[in-house]
């Protein structure tokens, strides 16, 4: 738990302790009033050490830039190498001598950008141009090293970033499929197996659905709005994610925690994507060859199973409410499968997406009742907002005067923004005091 | 493991990365076949291109077919079939007065023996080229292809001069192409004299 959290946790829960006659008045106040004041400080101290950090990697790269021109080869090198050296020598006095942690977690961030201003400068000594985002992938590399040796989180972030310019320019610039990412991805998994990194887990997280999005931007798949291969591509998709955010849900360690929410945010939007009836219908370039997709389908159903039964296997929930959810799971996937096998010739398979997709918001926002999390409930909340408000467009909008539209519009979404809002907050009301009973 | 274990392991691993581009660029100007290339004006300076000289080869821009422009260079032989962002492989038959390229292909093994292999990535292609003496658009399909070989950094405010030389100065480039098919460029010659030159130190 980190310090501001531990704040939030302990104001909740004195009250109750000065009930129970275990702490005093003055005491809580006390005890309060030292967690504030240590967590400002650390924040200042954890920010100014970054901002610092960062500041000497702008100047240190500036000052290189204006007298690049009257140092020899030599002496470039020399001094590349042992700013790079000096930065990590830097960390380990900051962490053994000086016992500042927080300005150590600087130094590992400002290594990482020594590393990446080295790259440049090698490249520019030499003359080497090469295909630029390997020169990227080499820094993201790099800092995935530093911050794996070094247990630095902001490292970490700093690699997860580079490593998402890196597919960026892969896949949507050159059009390539960038594979060693998926190397890249295992080797950071070690490292936020390991610590409690909140951040760079929803980072990782980010970076795993960027390059799967990466793929529509392949030339082998089609114009986005012509081939029927995107759908199968987005439906399998879709139904991996939804088989890793439920392998996310099973697990209670600290890195399923922090990636599982970004995961079923992307499989609900996905869900949400086929609601439209128009989506997908009347695409001119047929998807050709169904045996590899057959094969991906099933690779992708084998991720979701496992996903579907470590959650049954690791739920409370009552037979009932645990019937339902596998009623849903098993449907969610049935059509994502039809999807894939069947082009959409008629708006029948939106008609269904819209039951299930409902199904699926009143089960996560359930289950999100059922267990304190207040994310999930919220997202359920949203979800059901924008269904609402995306069908009600798609039925008036040619049905009625424009004007009429846009009133009765307001006045429904008043009305139900209004009505879901007060469930909404009576619902968090009711997780807040369920936890501190 | 210790501490400084990890430091010095971290430092021994980037400049061990770091300088595993520096060989791999020496390799290639030791090893690889010395070639003159002629360059071309280049469009003026982008602002964030900061002090190196953009350069331009008349073998960056290689005509496939189509109307030839009067007093163009003939269309090459080879493949026709490239889009945006193929690797390509150019043979090149050296020439004291700049190197020509005489086809381009898909696959190394296609380059007529004889011939040095470049290998390139198409960065665009055009389908038409304008005829200064007719004023008139003609079809013609050209690729622009880069080699690895178009920056040259050198001493601040001397980059325009190799870039956009002065009346009758002419650019070329001594470059070193290696068995992998990678140039990197050994020198900068001005009228035929060396300007800069390249060394490991």
């Amino acid at each position: 738990m980190n310090d501001r959290s531990f704040g939030k946790r302990l104001e909740q829960e004195l009250p109750r302790w000065q009930e129970q006659g275990w702490v005093s008045a003055e005491g809580g106040r006390a005890i309060l009033a030292d967690v504030a004041g240590r967590q400002a400080k650390m924040v200042w101290a954890s920010w100014l050490a970054i901002a610092g950090a960062l500041l000497l990697g702008v100047g240190v790269i500036t000052w290189f830039a204006a007298h690049w021109n009257e140092i020899g080869k030599l002496m470039k090198l020399a001094l590349i190498f042992a700013a790079l050296a000096g930065s990590h020598v830097a960390h380990g006095f900051c962490l053994t001598r000086a016992a500042l942690p927080k300005l150590a977690q600087g130094m590992a961030l400002l290594s990482v950008l020594f590393f990446g201003a080295a790259i440049m400068l090698v490249g520019q000594i030499y003359h080497i141009d090469a295909h630029f985002p390997d020169g990227i992938a080499l820094w993201a590399a790099g800092g995935l090293l530093t911050a794996w040796l070094f247990g630095s989180q902001p490292a970490m972030v700093a690699s997860l970033a580079l490593a998402a310019l890196w597919t960026w320019n892969e896949q949507f610039d050159y059009r390539a499929m960038n594979w060693p990412l998926l190397g890249y991805l295992m080797l950071a998994a070690v490292p936020l197996y390991r610590h409690d990194w909140k951040i760079a887990a929803r980072g990782w997280g980010g970076l795993l659905i960027l390059w799967m999005i990466g793929w529509h931007a392949q030339p082998w798949v089609g114009e986005v709005w012509e081939s029927q291969a995107h759908i199968r591509l987005f439906a399998l998709q879709v139904l991996g994610l939804a088989g890793c955010w439920a392998l996310a849900q099973a697990s209670e360690h600290p890195f399923a925690r922090a990636v599982r929410a970004d995961f079923l945010l992307a499989a609900l939007i996905g869900a949400f994507v086929f609601t439209f009836p128009d989506f997908a219908l009347h695409l001119p370039i047929p998807a050709s060859g169904l045996a590899p997709w057959l094969a991906a389908l099933a690779g992708a159903a084998a991720l979701y199973a496992a996903g579907i039964i470590s959650l049954v296997r690791a739920s409370e929930l009552a037979a009932i409410r645990l019937r339902i959810g596998i009623a849903l799971a098993i449907a969610f996937a049935l059509l994502l499968a039809f999807e894939v096998i069947v082009p959409r010739g008629s708006s029948l398979p939106a008609l269904l997406w819209n039951a299930i997709f409902l199904g699926v918001l009143y089960w996560v926002g359930d289950l999100g009742i059922r267990h304190g999390d207040r994310a999930m409930v919220n997202r359920a909340f949203t979800g059901f907002f924008i269904w609402l408000l995306a069908r009600y467009f798609d039925t008036f909008w040619t049905l009625m005067d424009r004007a009429l539209f846009f009133m009765a519009g307001g006045v429904l979404l008043l009305a139900v923004g209004g009505w879901l809002e007060r469930r909404r907050r009576a619902l968090l009301r009711d997780i807040e005091s369920g936890r501190q009973a | 493991m210790n501490l400084w274990l990890k430091i010095a392991l971290l430092v021994l691993v980037q400049i061990a990365a770091l300088a595993a581009m520096i060989a791999d660029k020496q390799w290639t100007l030791n090893t690889g076949t010395p070639v003159v290339l002629q360059t071309e004006p280049v469009d003026p300076r982008s602002l964030f291109m900061g002090d190196y000289a953009r350069l331009n080869y008349q073998i960056s821009r290689l005509r496939l077919d189509g109307e030839m422009v009067p007093g163009s260079d003939t269309a090459l032989g080879g493949d026709k079939d490239f889009k945006r962002l193929d690797t390509v492989w150019v043979a090149i038959r050296p020439d004291p007065e700049g190197a020509k390229a005489v086809s381009v292909h898909h696959q190394r093994s296609a380059i007529p023996p004889g011939l040095l292999a470049l290998k390139g990535e198409i960065q665009s292609l055009n389908e038409y080229e304008w005829d200064r003496a007719t004023n008139k658009s003609v079809k013609q399909r050209t690729l622009n292809v880069r080699y690895g070989i178009e920056q040259y950094y050198v001493q601040e405010g001397t980059g325009r001069q190799i870039e956009r030389p002065s009346d009758g100065e002419k650019v070329s480039i001594r470059v070193a192409i290696d068995s992998r098919g990678k140039a990197g460029i050994l020198a900068v010659l001005l009228d035929g004299k060396e300007r800069y030159r390249e060394t490991l130190f």
